[in-house]
């Protein structure tokens, strides 16, 4: 759950290409302060599992565009999300696809420059 | 497992594997998650049940690592629509019949339900925002109607953080005068000449830079209710003026040449005993009578700390809505420091000490840890430092040295900062044989 994870994995990709990936902790913020300190490292896409409301706005606010409701591997999910086709069903969270996004538009890649993701493989 | 029997389970039970996969999903589980079963069962459990403890501290790992149950820990899940869920967890070993550990076995209880007769049971005790159940509170919600059914002067007495500005709003929002202002000044921040403006208002070229009329606190409030807070910080001037209004229910504006009507309410606040500054000869006798017509004495939070829970669930609440938080509540840890707490600032300073947790605290429950310092015992407060095993005899010695040291041996400072009278600290100082700056009286050798 993104609302109480305690690393973030940012991948920053410049021209279809992974350029740098730093792992990042994440205090015991609030929720204003949590999605403030997403901003601040320059993420424009953040992929997750888990999120509340609140957190979800905040971070849009923000200007974060938030992919939430994925699972499964890092890397493979990384890989689908560059491709375009993370929201196949094998990344999908079971439960929250009823609800959201009845358009069934594909999660497409942000600017090239970065692609932050949720680091836990638990709930990536 | 009897899976038919299960379904009519109130709290939502899982099971996992040895994978941390869901072999089992209850109804009420569904209904609570809003995931079906078929959606669930196979998953990984932190795919399906995404609580704030997944990642940090799950409580079937722990039951699993140390074969001990975990119960109703309160924690937060976020729904499918992204609804933050306060809800209590239990935890067990699921075993096979041979006895063997083959997973875990998770119940957890929903408790929105729970939140919702704590609204009930809030609504029941709390009158125009003033929460209490205590007898003194009781007393005062009685008494709040028939005093704002009267148009007479109120004085409202309590310490200071007490909500003698909510008990003034009170009166103003029960009595006939609630269509018009309610306006409240605080008399003792404000200078002589600038509170007289303030209240009364002034002319245009009444002084330098009175380019045009300026209405004061009793012409916004003309009508309705002004609450004079502070009053007992007033000048003796002030005060004389104040008295000719209360008496004559005119005013005069500054500069202005006729008397100005005041209909108006008018509620008088304050932290300090206006009867003893009578006896003082700082506030004026006629005054303090013409103020003192009706008295709403507000007691201190330490005099009613049966309230405290109560407070703690109104203001947590309260953040909850105001933050899109999900708090459910404070450890019993927490509550006990609440309760053991002099609360010197009163039901603020308790809002304060929540405020300050709800910033440090992401999980469902507010611990020891997102306290500020003070509570935590780890400034530099009277108990601070003692040894954990202590007779009482030797903590009281060793508050008094404390106390006598921090204050240079001045005795009736170190009574006042431990509440006793300078006599009794005395008395106390002799016989735990102390000197006058807090040390050990040795017999002299020889």
């Amino acid at each position: 759950m993104l609302d109480t994870a305690s690393r973030l994995l940012v991948v920053r990709r410049r021209r279809g290409r992974e350029v740098d990936r730093k792992e990042f902790a994440l205090g015991a913020l609030s929720v204003e302060a949590l999605a403030r300190s997403v901003a601040e490292l320059r993420v424009d896409v953040l992929l997750c599992a888990a999120v509340s409301e609140p957190l979800r706005l905040a971070l849009t606010r923000f200007g974060v565009r938030v992919e939430p409701h994925l699972c499964g591997e890092v890397e493979a999910l990384l890989r689908a999300f560059c491709a375009g086709n993370c929201r196949r069903a094998q990344f999908r969270m079971p439960g929250c696809w009823d609800h959201q996004e009845p358009d069934g538009r594909a999660c497409r890649a942000g600017p090239a420059r970065r692609i932050p993701a949720h680091p836990s493989s638990q709930s990536l | 497992m009897g899976d038919d029997l299960f379904d009519y389970v109130p709290d939502g039970v899982f099971t996992v594997d040895a994978q941390w996969r869901v072999t089992f999903f209850n109804r009420a589980a569904e209904q609570i998650t809003g995931i079906k079963r078929s959606e669930a069962i196979g998953r990984p459990c932190c795919e399906v049940f995404r609580a704030s403890i997944c990642e940090s501290a799950c409580a079937l790992k722990q039951t699993l690592a140390t074969r001990r149950p975990v119960v109703n820990k309160v924690v937060y899940i976020v729904d499918a629509r992204g609804q933050r869920l306060p809800i209590s967890v239990s935890t067990a070993v699921l075993r096979n019949q041979r006895g063997e550990a083959v997973g875990g076995v998770e119940s957890f209880r929903d408790l929105r339900l729970v939140e919702d007769l704590r609204r009930l049971a809030e609504q029941q005790d709390s009158f125009s925002n003033i929460m209490g159940r205590s007898a003194p509170m009781r007393r005062l919600f009685e008494l709040l109607p028939v005093v704002a059914a009267s148009d007479s002067t109120v004085l409202i007495e309590g310490p200071s953080g007490a909500g003698k500005e909510l008990v003034a709003r009170a009166i103003h929002e029960l009595s006939p005068r609630k269509a018009r202002k309610f306006v409240a000044i605080n008399c003792g921040a404000l200078p002589d000449a600038l509170l007289e403006s303030e209240l009364f208002g002034y002319k245009a070229g009444a002084f330098t830079d009175a380019k045009k009329d300026k209405p004061g606190r009793f012409a916004l409030a003309q009508g309705g209710t002004v609450l004079l807070d502070e009053i007992g910080d007033i000048s003796p001037a002030m005060q004389t003026r104040l008295l000719r209004v209360l008496q004559e229910r005119v005013y005069e504006p500054l500069g202005a040449i006729d008397p100005v009507k005041a209909d108006l309410r008018v509620i008088a606040a304050t932290n300090k005993n206006l009867r003893e500054l009578v006896r003082k000869g700082v506030f004026r006798e006629d005054l303090f009578y013409r103020v003192n017509v009706v008295r709403v004495e507000l007691p201190s939070l330490r005099e009613r700390r049966e309230d405290i829970p109560l407070l703690l669930e109104h203001f947590i609440a309260r953040f909850n809505r105001l933050q899109g938080r999900d708090i459910a509540g404070v450890s019993d840890g927490v509550l006990a420091r609440l309760m053991e707490h002099d609360f010197p600032g009163n039901v603020r300073e308790l809002e304060n000490v929540i405020e300050h947790a709800f910033v440090l605290c992401r999980g469902a429950l507010i611990e020891e840890m997102h306290l500020p310092p003070h509570l935590r015992g780890e400034e530099d407060f009277p108990g601070a430092g003692l040894p954990r095993a202590l007779t009482l005899e030797a903590m009281e010695k060793l508050l008094i040295r404390n106390a006598l040291q921090r204050h240079s041996g001045n005795r009736a400072a170190a009574a006042r900062e431990l509440g006793i009278n300078a006599s009794t600290l005395f008395r106390k100082i002799r016989m735990q044989k102390l000197d006058q700056a807090g040390r050990n009286r040795h017999p002299r050798p020889g």
